[in-house]
């Protein structure tokens, strides 16, 4: 706001200018015209000033067009806010074009930090400034396209599904391993918000993004500040004529990559291998004449041949997105107003006998207003109001095989793999039941039950949808007060807001028919009923209308308020001196708390100040501190002071520089330390630590009496009191370097050395003999992370029609625990320790390699089970004689990366522009979860990588990528018990990667052009993600990690267009 | 700065100064109100002080202490029940979770996260999976009585209720100790809570030696019996609550286990050795030991008759006729299955009736032909049946085991043979089934549902005995939906007589912990062990139960009827007498299991082929072919104690395993 207060006076001060510029005539003097554009659009309202006479002065119109009398060997001054001030050596032509370049926010003057800005020059602490432009991209989450362009974030999609694919982010990576927030603060103008919340920000409504990555940009967030801060702002008005900006875009959406299943008759036969190699006397599931038949085609409703992929899921999609915008404004009032509309569809099918829509629809809207007044002309309101509205249709959420919940686009994944493929057909063709007026499914009962119907995916994906609707409101109001009268460079501000929050889901479904065949000599005769409802029918009875089920509920209601005082004044040439100190508190409320502790309201409270002083541009110090208070801890843990103090050295401002300038334009030196805090910790649930929790009022037990009716409620404790809990303590240090070589390259290096501790860990090696009901918590871990982030830049103006700019960042975070709740391991169990490893360490039995033949079997370490040739075989670590889950090692690389790069470039010429950008993940493993993708056990479909590639009689190959087959792969709650489904380096794989994240042609149609449609500017783009991608894993996208049975992540081309009135 | 509006808004300038001074004041109230905004937390938020404040309140933590008690009545908790030799689950079943008790006699037993792990309540070691274990119960009952103990808390609370409560909460710890001891052997003994805020080396506790911990629960015992009432006077709302007949039959269950050779001087665990060395099993036999439970046995019996508990025997209903077969089956059956009837000393209660329900449900066969042939709903629980070992473990009519009666032959016990008229009030008469279901004694009949067998019930459209129900289990006799045991054989006996098809709602009855018949058969055990010879009073005892069974005595029987006569007459002989007499008197009751161990048996008697007839047949000729379903396997010694889970050696390194876990 500063900036455009700047920038209001430079108007009001150049008006003034062109008034006065008549006065001052010249000899040989011509006429220029001239129109001011940048790469996409016209300019409007530049100054243009004439070099050698500032007063003569004139501003283009809204098109970008200029007229100045100016001399012939004259030069013009071209500035306009947001671009780069430019010098055009006028040369007699009376004729110019002058293309602007956008300035830089990363490397620009003033960019924002922690409750206020600052300038770059002047800054001590990492903080990276990104150009929205470089997170735009085809998509409505903006969250998927952080990878690789921010140095100093981590950031990973596991998921593709629409309203699920929030990315993960992490600052600097994984710094802590309590069960609480390990992920950064978000503000987004200031209000705390979530990555949903982010995720549907629109790129063309923001105005600054900031990453605060050290000590001293986030101590002023104290206790909340430890994972890093993302700030974000949003656009405000800019006075002048009303601005009126529309884009839209459509786009096709398919799977980076989908599963591959094998084909029925190598499953059927691979099914009855998976029986006879265990059991060479066991019973064939599937006889060779089903096979034949099968191979044949005879009759698919028969010898039902399904391939439950293409039968449940689209291959493309097609999505739309549209943003509006409209500011404006005069020197009392400035508007901008935006709204959007998003529109994501998932790959499900539909199937038309349906009244309703089961695919995934994610509907998105989005209206923002930012009102800027000018109360007096020191005092300026703000008033800003944001709504965000989703609108989610999709299919049922069901569970996976554990129990785990899963969204309603996997679960139709995960159905898809999880079902028999030849044990029915989908469906019927409705000609066998002509008067039916539902979908006539087909199923069977399971071999061997007498209850047990199979999962029919389809069924199950057109049986019904649910719906969720969210609503997110949220009003701003902020006054600014200058207060140069008091003292010149003093102001103040206040600004409150609240947050409403709404959320509901219900879901509706149908329960579906199901039919089977009957046969008269092997041919179809006719179907009939299987759920018929009838009394002695065991199954599920079928509806045709649909069931209602109500969902979560959930409604919050944030309110926060702060005031602050800033103080910024130069003395003399020299001497920079700024303040700033604030005040902020804030209150959550929820509706939907489980119980009494809570449903308290949940409150922050804090001061925070910043000092900073710089000496002739060279020497820069600041001191930030924060003091805040939570109230979840106890009375004397409750308030903690988090200070940071930095320094900067410019060396290029140092005399005795000055020679190289002309090589190495600008380079500073930075150092912070300090003291940052994390009190999100621990689960949701456990807010008071210092609190125990007891329910008196449990369970009922007893049952007494002669009619067992006397009960009485039991008395549980959830928690038990531990008043020494407190916040989670990040100590960082950070060294950093600014590097301009030859104006154009910019290099910025920081390196980071984290000290977490206090982390919140479950005491869990206190003996069950203890018989605690809960086992308590308590702050007793420590890790570290170390690292380096690299940003790079190139930008050129190559020639008058020609420019180009190359962008690359680096980031390496890698992290250790120092101090684990785990018992005190012998020797020989050292290998279960996790201390010295990393945070997301994946842990698991080391495997050798497939045995043998029984002779190794027999002369092995005793493996689990019943172990065959061809089972994988595991070293006994430990050399107890025994394989367990003590001979557990560490293994790989961490499940959140190491390292993560991005580079780029955009180039443009004349009217056309292109660019592409890699991005790339490197140092991570991940675990195939085998249970997942088991064949043949429950109904589970077979994977073509198994089909291909598997242990067996005929194919004796130890390395094998699956092992001997097996229909009953058990599991007990979660845990194997079955020998190759242990968690082992069998199952790890690199999950490095490298893809074409993004790329874009776009085209910007010429002013004639422009002019004969009455527009400002327009462009037309093609652009795309995730085009290319390059791994050593092929079964699914490498980016999903061990949820590879999941929604895939979505390769997207998109055509736009961007239109300004 | 001249600044251009500086004359047009002059007048503003208070204004400002004004708006100045709020700020500061907002900003000087907010830092100055921080303690107040944070304290959020209103005074009286629940703490465990308030269920000491009164009695209706300290009423719910005794029920608490009650609540830990493992659901016995339910086979998916009770390894008695399921991992004994009586019966066999179909592998899969999904009445029955099949991970965890059911994996136990299919040799999953492990260290990693040993099933029915009653040390840290997971896998069904307790009540449920939520990981009540007995720890933790223990844990519960220390407190309690920590509280109740002091005179100052609950002070409505009368001095007889709370020595009763006091009475009740050191019996359950007594038990839930029992409970630890029965799987583990040697267990730390948790008499007093170590504080939660001790540091991590007072936590790691040790493992106590089997007389010691045995010593201990003993003496708790008699402390509990001691302020404990004889008798529920309130039974409409109490029965099931523990009385001073409880305490000292558990007492007498207690040290008969000690007594037995699993703990009386097995050298197999000579070697297990605590942290520090000392000995946790004392391998020197002691025939005191005997004498001790013997005596604990009698003073039970005396206290149990003192408070009129009684053998108990049916009495035939007015409006009904009933012959002297049925009315004897009815009082084996209804002595295990009617509630609170006159034999039962401690009759498990629990607030979710349907545990007891689903027990039912596994024993109610098909008998009911009429309603389910008109669409009734056949499918359900029974999916867990006696094994054809149990079936031929019953007397013949005689009195004496089927390979010892010189008068009946059943060494082809699969063949076919026609029920005759004189056999109608066992078998339907006219239909065929096996020889093994013929001429056997009446608890053959009570126990067993076996195919074509009478199964006298409540309803009985007859109003007597005579055509009345009878069980058909072959394949197909009920469509494609009917359940079949496995082994085709269902438990009779653990269906309450007054379940009707028609309705299907189960009479529920409190599980007998203990009954009379039990504590008669441990003293019988412990007397012919604490003496040379069988004692006058080993076969009183034993007879008495043989009499309600309808049997001769054991002297007349094996005299009479046996090719070995004089086993009786011998130490050895009566054990094996009463061992079998054990089996078969409380078959279904979650004893023999247990009883396997620690006479040290199980190694035979849990090993070998499971069998039973062929469900998948339709007719007889087919369906009485002796299948093998599975072939168990049990590690001696190793089987004979719980594992430890690794996980609770790595976090306490004073614990120790059990031997070959």
């Amino acid at each position: 706001m500063l900036l455009l207060r700047h920038a209001l006076s430079v108007f009001i001060f150049c008006s003034l200018s062109v008034i006065s510029a008549g006065l001052y005539g010249q000899e040989n003097e011509i006429t220029v015209k001239g129109k001011v554009r940048s790469d996409s659009s016209a300019i409007s309202s530049a100054t243009v000033t004439l070099k050698n006479n500032p007063k003569r002065s004139v501003i283009a119109d809204e098109k970008g067009n200029f007229v100045i009398k100016a001399p012939a060997n004259g030069t013009l001054i071209v500035s306009s806010t947001g671009f780069e001030t430019q010098e055009i050596e006028i040369q007699g032509n009376s004729s110019i074009g002058i293309l602007m370049k956008a300035k830089d926010t990363k490397l620009g003057d003033v960019i924002v930090v922690g409750y206020g800005t600052q300038r770059k020059t002047t800054l001590v602490s990492s903080v990276t400034s990104i150009d929205v432009k470089e997170i735009k991209g085809p998509t409505s989450n903006l969250t998927t396209m952080l990878a690789g362009k921010i140095p100093g974030l981590i950031s990973f999609q596991t998921t593709g599904e629409p309203g699920n694919d929030n990315a993960s982010f992490f600052i600097r990576g994984l710094g802590t391993f309590g069960a609480g927030k390990v992920n950064p603060l978000i503000l987004i103008d200031g209000i705390e918000s979530s990555t949903t919340d982010l995720a549907r920000l629109q790129p063309d409504n923001i105005s600054g993004f900031s990453v605060l990555k050290d000590a001293t940009a986030t101590a002023v967030y104290g206790a909340r500040g430890a994972n890093g801060v993302i700030l974000v702002t949003t656009k405000i008005g800019q006075s002048g004529k009303m601005r009126f900006n529309v884009r839209a875009e459509n786009s096709f959406s398919s799977n980076t990559k989908n599963l591959e299943l094998a084909d029925n008759i190598s499953y059927m036969n691979l099914a009855n291998e998976a029986v006879l190699t265990r059991n060479p006397l066991g019973a064939v599931l599937y006889s060779q004449t089903k096979i034949d038949h099968t191979a044949r085609k005879d009759d698919p409703l028969i010898y039902p041949d399904n391939n439950w992929i293409s039968e449940l899921i689209k291959p493309v999609t097609i999505n739309q997105r549209a943003n509006v915008n409209i500011s404006g404004g005069s020197d009392k009032a400035k508007y901008y107003l935006a709204m959007s509309y998003n529109l994501d569809n998932g790959n499900v099918r539909k199937n038309s006998l349906n009244g309703f829509n089961n695919n995934i629809k994610l509907q998105s809207y989005s209206i923002l207003s930012n009102v800027t007044l000018n109360l007096t002309p020191t005092t300026e309101a703000f008033i800003s109001l944001k709504g965000q509205f989703d609108d989610y249709n999709g299919p049922i959420p069901g569970k996976d095989e554990t129990n785990h919940d899963l969204s309603g686009g996997a679960t139709v994944y995960h159905n898809a793999l999880y079902s028999n493929p030849v044990a029915f057909p989908a469906v019927y063709p409705s000609s066998y039941m002509p008067y039916a007026t539902h979908p006539l499914f087909g199923n069977a009962v399971i071999p061997g039950s007498t209850n047990n119907l199979y999962t029919n995916p389809y069924a199950q994906s057109l049986s019904g949808f649910q719906s969720t609707n969210t609503s997110t409101l949220t009003a701003q109001l902020s006054l600014k007060q200058n207060l140069n009268f008091i003292t010149p460079g003093l102001s103040a501000r206040v600004m409150s807001y609240t947050t409403r929050y709404a959320n509901f889901a219900v879901t509706r479904q149908i329960s579906p028919y199901y039919y089977t065949s009957s046969m008269v000599d092997g041919k179809l005769s006719g179907i009939y009923l299987i759920n018929d409802g009838s009394i002695g029918n065991p199954f599920a009875v079928p509806t045709e209308y649909l069931t209602y089920a109500p969902g979560d509920k959930n409604v919050n209601s944030t309110f926060y308020g702060e005031a602050a005082l800033n103080y910024s004044r130069n003395f003399g040439q020299k001497h920079s001196v700024g303040a700033m100190f604030i005040g902020t508190l804030r209150n959550y409320l929820t509706g939907n708390a489980k119980n009494l502790q809570l449903s308290l309201p949940s409150r922050n409270e804090g001061v925070s100040g910043r000092v900073t002083y710089g000496y002739d541009n060279r020497y820069l110090v600041e001191y930030d501190f924060g003091y805040n208070g939570s109230e979840r801890f106890a009375e004397n843990h409750r308030f903690g002071f988090f200070p940071s103090v930095g320094a900067g050295w410019v060396v290029s401002n140092e005399s005795f520089f000055q020679p190289l300038t002309n090589v190495v334009t600008n380079l500073k030196f930075r150092f912070t330390y300090g003291l940052v805090g994390n009190d999100q910790i621990g689960k949701a649930d456990d807010r008071f630590f210092y609190l125990s929790q007891v329910d008196l009022n449990g369970a009922l037990a007893g049952g007494f009496g002669k009619l067992y009716n006397y009960s009485r409620n039991t008395v549980n404790t959830a928690r038990y009191a531990n008043p020494e809990i407190t916040w989670e303590k990040s100590t960082q240090t950070n060294i950093g370097m600014d590097l301009t070589l030859v104006k154009d390259v910019k290099v910025t290096v920081d390196a980071f050395h984290q000290k977490r501790s206090n982390i919140l860990m479950v005491r869990s090696t206190i003996p069950t003999t203890m018989g605690l009901q809960a086992t308590p918590s308590a702050n007793v871990g420590a890790a570290q992370s170390d690292g380096v982030d690299i940003a790079l830049d190139y930008q050129k103006t190559i020639t008058k029609n020609w420019w180009a700019t190359v962008r690359g960042t680096f980031t390496y975070a890698k992290s250790k625990v120092l101090i684990n709740e785990e018992p005190a391991y012998a020797a020989n169990n050292a290998n279960l320790s996790h201390v010295g490893n990393s945070i997301s360490q994946i842990y698991g039995l080391a495997a050798e390699r497939l045995f043998i033949d029984q002779i190794e079997v027999n002369n092995s370490p005793t493996q689990f089970g019943n172990v065959l040739a061809g089972d994988i075989k595991y070293r006994d670590i430990n050399q107890d004689g025994k394989i367990s889950v003590a001979d557990f090692v560490p293994m790989g690389y961490p499940t959140t990366p190491e390292m993560q790069y991005g580079f780029g470039f955009s180039t443009g010429y004349k009217n056309f522009d292109i660019s592409a950008f890699f991005q790339g993940t490197a140092r991570v493993s991940f675990l195939i979860d085998p249970m997942a993708i088991s064949p043949f056990f429950n109904q589970h479909g077979l994977l073509n990588a198994i089909s291909q590639d598997h242990w067996s009689e005929n194919n004796r190959n130890s390395y094998a990528f699956w092992p001997r087959l097996n229909i009953n792969s058990d599991y007990v709650g979660g845990a194997p018990t079955y020998n190759n489904n242990y968690a082992s380096s069998w199952w790890m794989r690199d999950g490095s990667f490298m893809r074409l994240k993004s790329a874009e042609i776009g085209y910007n149609v010429s002013p004639a052009a422009l002019k004969r449609f009455h527009l400002g500017s327009a462009r037309v783009y093609v652009n795309g993600t995730n085009l290319l991608t390059f791994s050593s894993f092929k079964n699914w996208d490498p980016e999903m990690g061990s949820s590879g049975m999941g929604y895939p992540i979505q390769k997207v081309i998109n055509i736009g267009v961007l239109l300004g009135f | 700065m001249n600044h251009p509006f500086n004359k047009k808004y002059k007048g503003l300038t208070t204004k400002r100064l004004r708006l100045f001074a709020a700020m500061l004041v907002t900003v000087s109230i907010a830092v100055s109100c921080t303690k107040k905004f944070l304290d959020v937390v209103p005074d009286n938020v629940a703490t465990v002080d308030n269920a000491f404040t009164s009695k209706s309140e300290a009423e719910k933590y005794l029920v608490t202490c009650y609540s830990y008690l493992p659901y016995e009545e339910d086979p998916t908790y009770n390894p008695g029940l399921t991992a004994s030799d009586e019966t066999w689950i179909e592998d899969n079943e999904i009445h029955i979770r099949s991970t965890n008790v059911a994996q136990l006699p299919r040799g999953g037993q492990n260290t990693s996260d040993p099933i029915i792990n009653y040390w840290d309540g997971s896998r069904d070691g307790a009540l449920n999976s939520n990981g009540n274990g007995m720890f933790r119960a223990i844990r519960d009952c220390n407190v309690f009585l920590e509280n109740i103990s002091d005179l100052k808390k609950v002070p409505d609370l009368d001095i007889d209720t709370r020595q009763r409560w006091i009475g009740e909460t050191k019996f359950l710890k007594a038990y839930y100790h029992f409970v630890l001891f029965r799987a583990y052997g040697p267990i730390p003994v948790v008499d007093k809570n170590i504080p939660i805020s001790a540091p991590l080396s007072e936590t790691q506790v040790k493992r106590q030696a089997v007389d010691s911990v045995v010593n201990y629960i003993s003496d708790l015992l008699d402390s509990a019996a001691a302020t404990l009432p004889a008798s529920i006077a309130n039974t409409a709302s109490e029965l099931g609550r523990i009385t001073q007949p409880i305490a000292l039959s558990l007492k007498a269950k207690l040290l008969v286990y000690a007594a037995s050779p699993l703990f009386n001087g097995n050298p197999d665990f000579a070697t297990l050795q605590g942290k520090g060395g000392q000995s946790l099993f004392n391998s020197t036999y002691s025939a005191d030991k005997w004498q001790r439970a013997a005596t604990a046995c009698k003073a039970a019996i005396d206290a149990c008759t003192a408070q009129g508990i009684s053998l108990y025997t049916f009495q035939t209903p007015a409006g009904t006729t009933l012959t002297d077969t049925t009315v004897k089956q009815m009082s084996i059956r209804n002595a295990m299955s009617e509630p609170w009837n006159s034999e039962l000393i401690w009759g498990l209660t629990h607030t979710n009736l349907g545990f007891n329900a689903f027990f039912q449900a596994i024993g109610g066969g098909a008998f009911d032909r009429t309603y389910i042939q008109n669409g009734g709903i056949t499918y359900g629980n029974a999916l867990m049946g006696p094994t054809l070992k149990m079936a031929r473990l019953f007397y013949t009519q005689n009195g004496v085991p089927i390979d010892e009666d010189k008068t009946l032959d059943f060494s082809n016990y699969s063949a076919l043979r026609v029920a005759t008229h004189g056999e109608r009030f066992n078998i339907k008469e006219g239909e065929t089934t096996a020889r093994l279901n013929f001429e056997r004694e009446p608890r053959f009949y009570a126990n067993i549902g076996f195919d074509r067998c009478i199964w006298y019930m409540a309803n009985s459209p007859s109003h007597s005995d005579e055509n009345t129900f009878y069980l058909f289990c072959r394949a197909g006799e009920f469509g494609q939906n009917s359940p079949i045991p496995i082994t085709t054989m269902y438990m009779k006996k653990v269906l309450n007589w007054h379940f009707d098809w028609n309705t299907r709602l189960y009479l529920v009855y409190p599980y007998p912990m203990i009954r009379l018949a039990d504590l008669y058969l441990l003293y019988a055990e412990a007397l012919n062990e604490s003496g040379n010879a069988p004692s006058a009073d080993v076969y009183t005892y034993v007879n008495l139960i043989r009499a309600r069974a309808g049997l001769t005595t054991v002297q007349n029987a094996w005299s009479t009827y046996s090719n070995n006569p004089t086993k009786y007459t011998t130490k050895a002989g009566m054990r094996s007498i009463i061992q079998r007499e054990r089996a078969i008197e409380l078959c279904f009751e979650g004893q023999r299991y247990w009883d396997l161990l620690r006479w040290k048996t199980a190694a035979q008697e849990l090993a070998g082929n499971v069998t039973g007839w062929d469900r998948t047949a339709k007719t007889p000729d087919l369906f009485y072919r002796e299948l093998t379903f599975y072939t168990r396997r049990f590690v001696a010694p190793r089987d004979y104690l719980w594992p430890l889970q690794d996980n609770d050696l790595l976090n306490n390194p004073n614990l120790v395993q059990n031997p070959n876990w």
